[in-house]
């Protein structure tokens, strides 16, 4: 069985080298011929290690299992990679294990490796200018840049504590086209995604994660339906729960959200009630300003808050505001009183904002519609403006580094997204036609001029979801037809 | 800070003037000088303000810039109605949060760079 790997190896060789060559001499190979060629070396080399772990359990002489453990390393380098050297912390070894070829990474051999070996950089327990200077010397290196080159640039920010940015770039890993994005990269960005969702208590996000078919892994699958246990939503059994967190990976680590979803719902039911709450402006202001101490508002926090705030604000200016004018020779408490309104309207639209809540998820009051008017006028202002310098920049074919072109995008699509998510779904399409000429015409000057051609593909398959997202049947089929066109 | 009021709320002219609404006019014009006569012989507790974020730095034009607003009765009771005094508390009557699960990184092998 081991005997046709020499030969084969030989015409790869000099396929490629022909191939190198260039001109009427070159041959053309399909990327599934190099699959084919290394399948049967793989299978040929578990063969080998085979009779050497064989031999070495016959013979008694452990010599015997170094051969074959090279060989095991070769066959499967991911694996090992995965469960040896990343959690070793063995940057470099990550790295050219992972650069092996071999089918897990076969379609973004160089990205994937990367990746790898930026995990391994962050489990090493301390960080050395020596390797950080060498990957990101291999990040920037990187062209064209696949699922994998991003989801190493994700990891690299996450570990810098850049956040958003890195769940932006996951985000995008999911978009990438199935030739350029492998198939263990998107379990990384998948997984990534939901532990980040869940780090914030975004059980929805959790949930809707595990939800998607193609791209669900047995630990997104166990957090989704512990999320939905935690939502209060259609709640899982018990014992369902614990046999997916027994079928998933990394049983010791969730252990803790096991207990934590067994434990029973933890965002309590927004309280719509009004009893309990500030009557006075100085202590609504005191428990707005908690909402800033303290990490994410929750959609419950904030319309509380602002339940307060409407109730105060309907009985008109506060009649110590005027007694106080009035001993002071102010003459302006309505003006003041009015000003202080327009401030706090302006501030809970921005944290509605900022933190991702739908203004659905807030009871309908004296300031909702305000509010509702300040996100359309503010974030339509702002999306129009970064649309439009977006769109000047290629104009004036201001080159950025592809890096720096992902952080414009990821940040246009949050402005985008949070604009088109907290406000009524009359503004989505608004948002988008507003942004869609300039995201389109860069995404295409990525994919023609650029060279950056899976990127490109990336980003209009992000614009395609969004078109039918907004209802736009022109751009859905003109960016279907764009997204076709081969990578 | 990202929030136009939060930053108004800790840099509001009596907390940087360290008095409270209840002082009169010639009161804050006379913390004020003693602020400023403090800053210039460089006294450790002139040079920062508690607010409810905790200190914030002082400055001298931080504090005459106070003084010239609530010059202005208009102002000033525009910065009155904005006055939140103290430097706890303001998450004493919080409603519930929402909690996430702060291992789910570490759970899949997750981390961020060890600080150096």
């Amino acid at each position: 069985m081991a005997l046709p790997l020499a030969p084969l190896i030989w015409l790869a060789i000099w396929l490629y080298m022909r191939n190198r060559k260039g001109g009427a001499g070159g041959v053309d190979l399909s990327p599934g011929f190099w699959l084919f060629v290394w399948i049967i070396c793989i299978w040929n080399s578990v063969f080998v290690a085979g009779l050497l772990f064989g031999g070495a359990a016959v013979s008694e002489n452990p010599a015997w299992a170094l051969p074959a453990l090279a060989a095991a390393v070769f066959c499967f380098p991911w694996t090992f990679a995965r469960w040896v050297l990343i959690p070793a912390g063995w940057t470099r070894a990550a790295y050219y294990v992972l650069r092996i070829p071999g089918t897990t990474l076969w379609k973004d051999r160089r990205g994937g490796a990367l990746a790898g070996a930026v995990w391994a950089h962050t489990r090493s327990g301390r960080r050395s200018p020596r390797v950080d200077e060498w990957l990101q010397k291999k990040l920037a290196a990187l062209s064209p840049l696949k699922a994998g080159g991003v989801a190493a640039l994700a990891l690299s920010r996450a570990a810098e504590g850049e956040i958003d940015f890195a769940r932006g770039l996951m985000r995008l890993v999911l978009a990438f086209d199935r030739n350029a994005r492998p198939r263990r990269i998107l379990r990384v960005a998948v997984e990534w995604l939901a532990a980040e969702a869940a780090t914030r208590g975004d059980w929805e996000a959790v949930r809707a994660i595990g939800s998607r078919r193609g791209v669900r892994t047995r630990w997104t699958l166990f957090a989704s339906l512990a999320a939905r246990r935690l939502l209060g939503e259609s709640r899982p059994h018990a014992l369902l729960l614990r046999a997916a967190w027994l079928l998933a990976p990394n049983r010791i680590g969730s252990l803790g959200l096991l207990r934590l979803a067994l434990a029973g719902r933890q965002d309590a039911p927004v309280q719509r009630e009004e009893g309990g709450l500030p009557a006075t402006f100085s202590d609504l202001l005191r428990l707005h300003a908690a909402l800033w101490k303290e990490g994410p508002a929750s959609a419950g926090d904030l319309d509380r808050v602002q339940l307060g705030w409407s109730r105060l604000f309907m009985k008109g200016v506060a009649g110590g505001l005027r007694e106080r004018a009035a001993a002071i020779a102010a003459a302006n408490a309505e003006h003041v009183w009015e000003e202080a309104r327009a401030r706090i309207v302006g501030d809970l639209a921005s944290m509605l904002r900022e933190h991702g809540h739908s203004l659905a998820a807030l009871t309908p009051s004296g300031l909702t519609e305000d509010i509702r008017a300040r996100l359309e006028d503010e974030g339509m202002e702002e999306l129009e403006h970064a649309a439009g310098a977006l769109a000047r920049r290629r104009a004036n074919q201001q080159v950025l580094p592809v890096h720096d072109e992902l952080v414009e995008w990821c940040a246009l699509r949050d402005l985008y997204e949070s604009l088109a998510g907290v406000a009524s779904n009359g503004l989505r399409p608004l948002a988008f036609a507003s942004v869609y000429p300039a995201a389109s015409g860069h995404a295409v000057w990525l994919f023609n001029e650029r060279g950056e051609r899976p990127l490109g593909n990336a980003l209009l398959r992000v614009l395609l979801e969004e078109a039918r997202n907004a209802g736009d049947v022109e751009a859905e089929r003109l960016q279907a037809a764009n997204v076709a066109i081969p990578i | 800070m990202k929030s136009d009021l939060a930053g108004r709320v800790a840099s509001n002219p009596f907390l940087v003037l360290g008095i409270t609404p209840a002082f009169s006019r010639r009161e804050m014009e006379r913390e004020g000088q003693k602020l400023l006569g403090m800053l210039e012989l460089g006294m450790a507790e002139a040079r920062s303000y508690p607010t409810v974020f905790g200190p914030r730095p002082r400055t001298p034009e931080m504090v005459r810039e106070a003084m010239a607003e609530l010059r202005d009765p208009g102002r000033r009771l525009a910065h009155e109605l904005l006055f939140l005094e103290g430097t706890a508390g303001v998450d004493a009557d919080r409603g519930e949060k929402t909690v996430g699960w702060s291992g789910a990184f570490s759970a899949l092998g997750l981390s961020r760079w060890p600080s150096r």
